[in-house]
This record gives structure tokens, sequence and C-alpha cells, in this order.
């Protein structure tokens, strides 16, 4: 088979994206680690760790995280006399394959259009984008739940039991609290939902998720917190109650697969709010057509990634700024927060935005 | 779920505000302070008004009191002989009884006692400092030295107490 542009393009589309997601969203693992140890401790009056040099560099303790992950690696891999070998073992890869597979039908750029080719930059447009990544992120709750039962710890039990109430209790606030988002732009394809924040509201305010839905939002984003197992709502590891909850017994690789686990589900859940309801790539008030006209269908790819990136850190930094902000909620807390606040607001927001369009139409229709 | 009781507020204070109640503003506020916190301190680091409290320790260090008990050292007399004439009062004083002095007489007749052995086992020290006020001859001092760590040496020779003129604090 000769090696034309057809190849090429087909290379790119089904083993360059597919591979190269994961890997570039492994390397956000570091970054995340990074920007929390030192962000923290610069709100804490602390330096943070700096000590780590590359060839004399010091490098502001980037590379910290990297080494640590090297020392977790060639430590020594124990389980427990006890443990169900099989469900250990399982338990890490439950948590890891998941977290990957859900940024799979995130779009990161407007579909990129040179010459006769047309290249999405998403590893895979499913017209149920988001349907597929809530199915796939409560498959994390396997991990959870198994790291808890199998090493046979009453520790890594509690976490994991706390962790799997939590986790399916928020889950649905956050299924109902996007509902409103869909009902908006009419599809559940990310890139649909994407694209229909490119609009205008009034001729001036871009039409995203936060602005047409800020309850929605504030109650995605507060489930999303929960779903992660982030502080406020990290109950599931409280190392003062627990020890470290579900991966108490798990050291070595095993350890650094849930520890990543948990760091790329935070990148995932920032690509999706980004998505929902921070315009996913859109430059405010620069539509891709008028982009490309002005600098060309490349340099817009390459803008439009840029920005979706961006989003996706400032998410990510303000998951961190609350983190070293909040202290922990009590279980009960927790719990009367997610069933008895989330849950009914987030139906009066799903009856309000199903409403609203609905008597806007009728409106329309009205025989003036 | 176990039913939370209502819990009154204490006599004098007041309750919470419908606006502490909801979080979300004092949730705000605890933000401001953390971002105040971090500006500040990007801004100031490694400047003169430098607003992280950390002392990055090898490289920078707490000074310590002049009267900081350390390592122990020997000290000597101008003329370069030892000042320590082995009366064993530091032994005596020890409440760890980790020194050992073993006496032997100058090869010169009529010039007294010199320590042929003088070790401290620094692993039973509490530096309390007693060998330091027991000594009549003032023969013995407490150095700045505060890294004792070594993967060799617990019992600290006499060679090794004569050693490190440099490192004394007085």
């Amino acid at each position: 088979m000769a090696f034309d542009l057809d190849t090429f393009v087909w290379l790119l589309r089904n083993v360059l994206f597919p591979l190269a997601v994961p890997v570039v969203l492994l390397t956000g693992v570091p970054v995340a680690v990074w920007l929390e140890r030192r962000g923290a401790a610069f709100m804490q009056d602390r330096v943070g760790p700096n000590r780590i040099t590359i060839f004399g560099l010091r490098n502001a303790g980037l590379l910290q995280p990297i080494a640590d992950a090297l020392k977790l690696l060639i430590k020594e891999d124990f389980i427990p006399a006890r443990a169900d070998r099989f469900l250990f073992f399982l338990a890490p890869a439950c948590s890891m394959i998941p977290a990957l597979l859900t940024f799979m039908v995130i779009p990161f750029g407007d579909t990129l259009a040179i010459g006769k080719y047309e290249i999405p930059l998403q590893v895979a447009d499913l017209n149920a984008g988001i349907l597929f990544i809530f199915a796939v992120a409560s498959l994390g709750v396997y991990g959870v739940v198994l790291g808890g039962w199998s090493p046979n710890n009453k520790y890594s039990l509690l976490g994991g039991l706390r962790s799997s109430a939590q986790m399916i209790s928020y889950e649905i606030s956050m299924g109902l609290s996007i509902i409103g988002v869909l009902i908006l732009f009419e599809s559940v394809r990310l890139n649909d939902i994407v694209r229909g924040q490119g609009h205008l509201l009034f001729g001036f305010l871009p039409q995203w998720g936060i602005v047409v839905q800020p309850l929605g939002f504030l109650l995605f984003f507060v489930a999303a917190l929960a779903e992660t197992n982030r502080i406020p709502f990290d109950l599931p590891e409280a190392e003062a109650e627990i020890v470290a909850g579900y991966h108490l017994e798990y050291s070595s690789f095993k350890f650094s697969m849930f520890f990543m686990a948990e760091y790329v589900n935070m990148l995932v859940v920032c690509g999706v709010i980004t998505c929902l309801f921070l315009g996913g790539w859109q430059i405010p008030w620069l539509p891709t057509e008028d982009l490309s006209a002005l600098v060309g269908p490349l340099a817009t790819a390459v803008l439009q990634v840029g920005v979706f990136v961006f989003k996706l850190w400032f998410l990510m930094w303000l998951f961190v700024w609350i983190r070293w902000t909040l202290p922990r909620f009590r279980y009960d807390q927790l719990m009367g927060l997610g069933w008895r606040v989330m849950f009914p607001l987030a139906l009066v927001n799903l009856c309000v935005t199903a409403t609203v369009p609905f008597l806007l139409g009728a409106y329309e229709k009205w025989p003036k | 779920m176990a039913k939370v009781k209502k819990v009154s507020p204490p006599n004098g204070t007041r309750g919470y505000l419908l606006s502490e109640r909801i979080y979300l503003v004092e949730i705000l506020k605890g933000m401001g302070l953390t971002l105040r916190h971090l500006v500040q301190n990007l801004v100031t680091y490694r400047t003169k008004r430098q607003t992280i409290v950390t002392i990055q320790y090898p490289d920078e260090r707490r000074a310590y009191s002049s009267r900081f008990r350390g390592r122990h050292r020997l000290k000597r007399n101008p003329d370069g002989s030892m000042r320590c004439v082995a009366c064993k009062l530091c032994v005596a004083n020890c409440p760890s009884h980790c020194i050992f002095v073993e006496a032997a007489p100058y090869p010169d007749a009529g010039k007294g006692y010199y320590p042929k052995r003088y070790e401290i086992d620094i692993t039973r020290c509490i530096f309390c400092g007693y060998c330091v006020e027991a000594c009549p001859k003032d023969a013995i001092e407490m150095t700045q030295v505060s890294e004792l760590g070594d993967t060799r040496r617990a019992i600290y020779d006499k060679d090794f107490l004569l050693y490190g003129e440099k490192e004394s604090g007085s």
C-alpha cells in the first residue's frame, strides 16, 4: 500500500488519536499533582516541593511527581495475606480504564477541514456522547467497591462503602443537572452541544451552558467534586478516620493506578464541564468560520484546542483551590446535602428548564 | 439516616444568618482568603518582603542561641596540649553515664595526668551540659553542631572530640 495522504489521515484518525489522547491525559496527571502541591503550599505560606533537579535545573518542582511515580514503581508490591487476589488485581484496572475511556468522546476542537479531508478533533464522535460518559464513569465505582472489599481490611471496607454510597447518591443529581443543558441544546452528542454554545444570546452574550443554566452548572460542579472524591467530599479517603479508605492496602504500581485514576477522573470531569457549560473549544465571539477566514484552518484548530485546554485547566485549578480552602463534610451532612438539597434543586432546575422553552415556543405560535 | 437535632446557639451568640446557612457566600469568602495568600506569596516569593515562612533547611538555617548545646568538643591549651587532666568529674556528673575516661600520667614526671582514652557514647548522651559545668579546667565545651547523623560513629573518641576547632560556637 502506497503511503499517500489518505493513509496518513486514516492513520491519524484511527491510530494516532486513540493512542495519543490517553498518553496526553496521563501526562496531565503529574502536572495536576504539581499544581495541587505547589498551589497548596503557596496558599499555606509554604514553598512546596522544589528539590528535584534535572541537569542542575530547579524547574520549580515540576518533576517531583515523576520522581514520586518512579519511587512508587520500584516499591514492594504487597498483597495482604487474606486478600481476594483476583479482585485485588482487578480493582485498580477497574478504576483506571473507565477514567481513560471517558475522555475518548470529549471533543477538543472543531472538525478540522483541510482540502477534502475532515478530521474531527475527537477520538470518537458518538451520537450518545454524554450518555457514554455517564455509563462508563459509573463503572469506576466498581474499582472503589472491589478495592475496598478485596483486601479484607475493615478500613478499606468502610472507605469503599462510603465511597460507593457517595458516588451513587451524587450521580443522581449529576445526571439530573445536565438534562437542562440537553434540553436547551437538543442533543446528547457532545460536539452538537459545544456547537450550540457558539451562538450569541441577545446578540452579545456567548450562549454558554453556564449562562443559560447557572444552577445546573453549580449542581453539576458540586456533584463532580463529590464524584471525584475531592474535598469537601473526600470521605472515602478521610485520612484522620479511616486512614486512606479503599486503597489503604494497595502499594507500588497498584496504588499509583488508583492515584492516577483519581487525577484522570478529575481531568475528565473538568473536560465534561468545559464541554457542557463553558463552551468547550468555542472562543467567545469568534466562530470557527470567521477564525478560519482570519488565520487559516490549522491555526484555528490549534487555537481552539488551546482554549479548550485552558478552560479545562482553569477548572482543574478551581478544584485545587476549593480543596485547600474547605474542610471535610461529616457523613450525615454529605448525605443530607446530596439528597435533601442537590436532588430537589436539580429537579426544580429540570422542571423550570423544561417549562420555559415550551412556554416560549407556545408564545411564538400564539395567534396575534 | 439519623435525625439531626437542631442545636440552638449558645447564650450570648447569634444564630447563623441565611447567607451563612446556604454556604455559598461563606465558601467564596474562604476562597478569597486562600487566593489572597496565594497571590501575596507568589508576588513576594524570593523578594525581600517574602511572606512564605518556610526555612529551606539545608540551604537556609535558623540561628541557634549562643547557649545551644550541640556536639561536645575537647579544648586545647595554647601550646596544643589537651586541657583535660582526666579528673573524671564529668564522668561522675554525667546522668546518663555516657562518658568513659582512662587516665594516664604524662611521660615527664610531675606534669600530671592526661586522658589516654576519652569517649562519649553519643547515643546515650542527653545533651544536658553537666560535663561542661563539672569541668574544673574548662576543658570540654558544647558546640553549635546539631547534625549528628552518621552511619559509623556512635562513640566519639578523643581524636574526634579534639577535632573540629572551626565548628565551635564560642
